[in-house]
């Protein structure tokens, strides 16, 4: 199937203050794993510029895609323009399938559902599983509310949603489709090529402003050596000099963590700058290093 | 403009602009103070140096461009939906997106007889 992935322009100030932009790692989680299963993606990345959604919906439609990926990274913002595409996308080309994922639809699916039909489905949760599930069940013609881990409407215009899809137990399952961008054309702390990677997904603390840990629903991490490989990789192939790790509390396991590093140090041919963003209270010097 | 940091629904004593400049004052208070602009200034590792004077650099943008949008851009109205209007029912009940999967067991090596490891111990005697 021919699947485009948008990634809408945020109105944030976190994305329009910096000249820099990060690769869109959620949608690049999902892009790997439709690639690995015989579809043919592309990536629009509306951040640059930013581009105008008339462009952005031409780009997206180019090439008569099957079926449009809508992810906006967890941002509640960026709901309003997610849903100004779909409607310019359904407006053209309404026999194509819009799927929309990310932190805000998983919860307020009903919401999204009920006030407008211009989304077929949502993903809940983890991506990966469930969008491969889904554009295969569309696929071969089986009923969709066999996948677990999607909303969308009855034939009576109803918002339904099926079983909650299980968490992926093992995140080296599925990689990361870093075909799918130009390395180049990403950058943070001032231009020093970047990319935003995950160690581990979740957080096991309790605090009660934050939905991380509901999101997520259990903490896990990837196998340390396998991950650091990867940076590695990166950085020698790619030149990528600075990794933004967009877990929430990467060193909830230590000794995970810890043993990362050694693999980073040996495959890399310099150092390279991790920038973590977690608690203060799981860092420590050596933890840091 | 909507972000995270824009949560304060409602206050008993202070008007809108009163709260808005006393953060932004507080802002400026702790990134002025002579040891965080020295360590901006002078941190002897080139890239911490680096990444700091690209933070503040980013920090000014962002203050300079939320005090515009308070007092030119950003329109306040008084008749606006409830937390419970904006948010919908609560969803308690649906913190966790997901059910956990459990990680597959490994499946263990055959055992060849005659290429059995040595016993790791013995005991003496």
């Amino acid at each position: 199937m021919n699947i485009v992935l948008i990634n809408p322009p945020h109105t944030a100030i976190g994305s329009r203050v910096p000249d820099d932009h990060l690769p869109p790692l959620g949608l690049l989680a999902i892009g790997g794993p439709l690639i690995d299963s015989g579809h043919q993606v592309r990536l629009v990345d509306a951040e640059f510029g930013p581009m105008p959604l008339a462009a952005l919906v031409d780009e997206a439609l180019r090439g008569d895609p099957d079926f449009v990926l809508i992810g906006h990274s967890g941002s509640t913002s960026a709901h309003p323009t997610a849903l100004r595409i779909a409607e310019m996308i359904k407006a053209r080309a309404p026999e194509v399938i819009v799927i929309y994922g990310g932190v805000f639809p998983t919860y307020h699916w009903r919401d999204i559902l009920a006030a407008t039909d211009v989304f077929d489905f949502i993903v809940r949760g983890e991506g990966e599983a469930t969008v491969t599930a889904l554009v295969e069940a569309i696929e071969m013609r089986q009923p969709v509310a066999s996948v677990a881990g999607i909303a969308y409407r009855d034939d009576f215009g109803h918002p339904v949603a099926t079983q909650p899809a299980m968490t992926i137990a093992d995140l080296d399952a599925y990689r990361v489709g870093w075909e799918l961008i130009d390395h180049r054309r990403y950058s943070y702390w001032g231009g020093k090529r970047a990319v935003v990677m995950q160690f581990s997904r979740g957080c096991p603390h309790l605090c009660n402003y934050c939905g991380q840990r509901g999101f997520w629903t259990r903490w896990r991490h990837r196998d340390p050596v396998k991950f650091a490989k990867e940076i590695a990789w990166l950085h020698r192939e790619h030149g990528v000099d600075l990794i933004n790790l967009a877990d929430e509390n990467p060193t909830s396991s230590k000794k995970a963590w810890r043993a990362s590093s050694p693999t980073i140090r040996t495959r890399s041919k310099r150092s390279m700058s991790r920038r973590i963003a977690g608690r203060r209270s799981s860092a420590s010097p050596r933890i840091a290093r | 403009m909507w972000d995270y940091k824009h949560q304060v629904l409602h206050m008993t004593r202070l008007k809108p602009w009163m709260l808005f400049f006393a953060v932004k004052l507080i802002e400026v208070a702790v990134q002025a103070r002579p040891k965080a602009l020295a360590r901006i200034l002078f941190h002897p590792d080139p890239e911490q140096r680096h990444s700091m004077r690209w933070y503040t650099r980013m920090g000014r943008r962002v203050w300079f461009r939320e005090v515009w949008g308070f007092l030119a851009r950003d329109g306040r109205v008084t008749d606006g939906p409830t937390l419970a209007e904006f948010w919908g029912a609560p969803q308690d009940a649906e913190e966790e997106s997901m059910i956990v999967g459990r990680q597959p067991r490994k499946s263990v090596a055959p055992v060849i007889e005659d290429r059995r490891a040595p016993a790791a111990r013995k005991l003496a005697g």
